[in-house]
């Protein structure tokens, strides 16, 4: 499995790269939005974990362009929970509110990459 | 104009209406008592002299009583009062004298035009039983009595009383005069004068906020760390303690980030049963109050529904029962009725808390005297957000060491 991690904390990137590559498998971070966009084009990846709050590219074009690719997308946000269910996205990504346990992440990724199995045999 | 500013300017428009009505009360109550005063004065000193006003000289016809000389050397002072030299010309009065058998012997009405000697006798009739007041409005009445002979005496007041009564009819016309101008110049300058309010309010909320949000991102990263230094190095007292810590700051944040964002205008309202959602959630957590060793009790009315939104209400009720988890010594009781269109929810346990209303406790970061450490201080200030934006009331009181949270909707 390989995931890119996108978030402007730093530390946390780190963190849960560890995590993620003990775990899961490879994992790219980035906290930079073109970058993102720039390794959405190159690379293929499994799951794309996005921070909302990325700069210098606004979330919802690398949401759209990680689509494009038929990358599931797990938006993180540091709104609490019912203020994430007052946006549209819920309705097509899965939400992660800061903060979470590595365990809720992991329980996202199974989560949306069996969503997105669900989606690919249907098409 | 938001829901708190209409609450402002009605409230200003009450308080200047009350301070109005007060005002215009003592004015017009004064006015109306001296003018009442003044005419008893009058009906006393007629009744001081058996029934005519003024030296005996001055009352051809009248009737034939002499005249109190101690009273009569005061009679004509004052330039303006009853008793002024002037009120012999200007007083309308009749007064009638009845023998005790009831048969009336003599008449005084030739100082008075509008009623002749018959209506004079006829309605000192009616008076007899009394002792004084206001008859027709205007009249003023003395009913007294002298060596077995019973005397009516009526005073016309109506041009006395009708400088109260323009009085009275300016105050009205005058206190709504001043509630319209008020309300406009409210709408005008309410803006102004609520603003400050309104901004202190903003700031809280978005300093909650971003304090919120500001801590979200690093308990995430320690919680993270925490996870990667116990698997590199195994789990230790340090390293749990870590976890716990943190989940007790998640749990802050969580709520942190509740308050302030329900309200009247993001509610998803949908019919729901209340008694359900509170029997679920005691069901859930009644192993918590066993363990606890508190006697749990509930008393909930089956199928009460209301309309509101489900996320908050589940919330709350979680609110109270933690409430109860948090604080109950003994035993912590949940009742729920209907009574006509009022829903009623009680949450009460023990605690040590001296009797009183405790509404702070609904006040964000305040903890009663029994709070525990690491309380927080927000759950009931959740709850009194999440019942005033379903338009209902939520109070908080001890009675007998058992404390209350008492919530309509």
């Amino acid at each position: 499995m390989k995931i890119l991690f996108a978030a402007p904390d730093r530390d946390l990137l780190e963190c849960y790269r560890k995590l993620l590559e003990e775990d899961l498998g490879e994992t790219v971070t980035s906290f930079d939005g073109t970058q993102v966009i720039s390794l959405l084009s190159t690379d293929d990846f499994d799951v794309l974990i996005l921070d909302k709050k990325l700069p210098r590219v606004d979330y919802r074009k690398i949401i759209e362009r990680a689509d494009n690719r038929m990358i599931p997308v797990i938006v993180l946000t540091d709104e609490p929970e019912r203020a994430s269910l007052l946006t549209d996205e819920k309705l097509k990504f899965e939400h992660l509110s800061y903060p979470f346990t590595f365990d809720r992440v992991k329980d996202a990724i199974c989560k949306t990459l069996a969503e997105a199995g669900q989606r690919k045999e249907k098409a | 104009m938001n829901r708190a500013e209409k609450k402002f300017r009605l409230y200003a428009i009450l308080v200047i209406f009350v301070l109005l009505t007060v005002l215009m009360a003592v004015i017009n109550g004064v006015n109306f008592t001296m003018a009442s005063s003044d005419a008893d004065m009058l009906t006393q000193m007629i009744a001081d002299r058996q029934g005519a006003f003024g030296p005996i000289d001055n009352n051809p016809g009248g009737m034939q009583f002499q005249p109190d000389q101690d009273n009569n050397k005061d009679f004509g002072m004052g330039p303006m009062g009853p008793d002024s030299p002037e009120m012999n010309e200007s007083l309308r009065y009749f007064t009638v004298a009845f023998s005790e058998n009831g048969e009336s012997e003599e008449i005084v009405a030739f100082h008075i035009s509008a009623v002749s000697e018959d209506e004079a006798k006829e309605w000192a009739k009616e008076l007899v039983g009394q002792t004084s007041g206001w008859t027709k409005w205007t009249y003023r009445y003395r009913v007294y009595r002298n060596q077995g002979t019973t005397y009516v005496t009526v005073i016309d007041q109506g041009r006395e009383l009708l400088p109260s009564f323009r009085i009275l009819i300016i105050s009205v016309i005058g206190e709504v005069l001043v509630l319209v101008i008020g309300w406009f110049v409210l709408l005008l300058i309410g803006r102004k004068i609520y603003a400050p309010l309104e901004e202190a309010d903003r700031k809280q909320k978005n300093f909650i906020a971003n304090a919120n949000k500001e801590f979200r991102v690093p308990l995430t990263v320690i919680d993270g760390n925490t996870e990667l230094t116990e698997r590199r190095y195994g789990p230790d007292d340090q390293t749990r303690s870590t976890h716990r810590q943190v989940a007790k700051m998640n749990e802050l944040v969580d709520k942190l980030g509740s308050v302030g964002i329900f309200d009247e205008e993001n509610m998803n309202r949908s019919d729901i049963s209340l008694s359900e959602y509170i029997k679920d959630a005691l069901r859930r957590r009644s192993e918590e109050f066993s363990e606890k060793g508190i006697a749990l009790t509930e008393d909930v009315s089956e199928d009460v529904k209301i309309s509101a939104d489900p996320e908050a209400m589940s919330r709350l009720i979680d609110e109270l029962i933690v409430n109860a988890l948090k604080f109950a010594k003994t035993k912590a009781e949940f009742r729920l009725k209907k009574e006509n269109e009022t829903v009623l929810i009680l949450a009460s346990n023990d605690a040590d808390l001296p009797d009183g209303p405790y509404e702070q406790a609904f006040d964000r970061f305040t903890t009663l005297s029994n709070a525990k450490e690491g309380d927080a201080g927000l759950g009931l200030s959740y709850v009194k957000q999440t019942v005033k934006a379903h338009n209902g009331r939520a109070t908080a009181s001890v009675n007998s060491g058992i404390f209350t949270l008492r919530i309509t909707l």
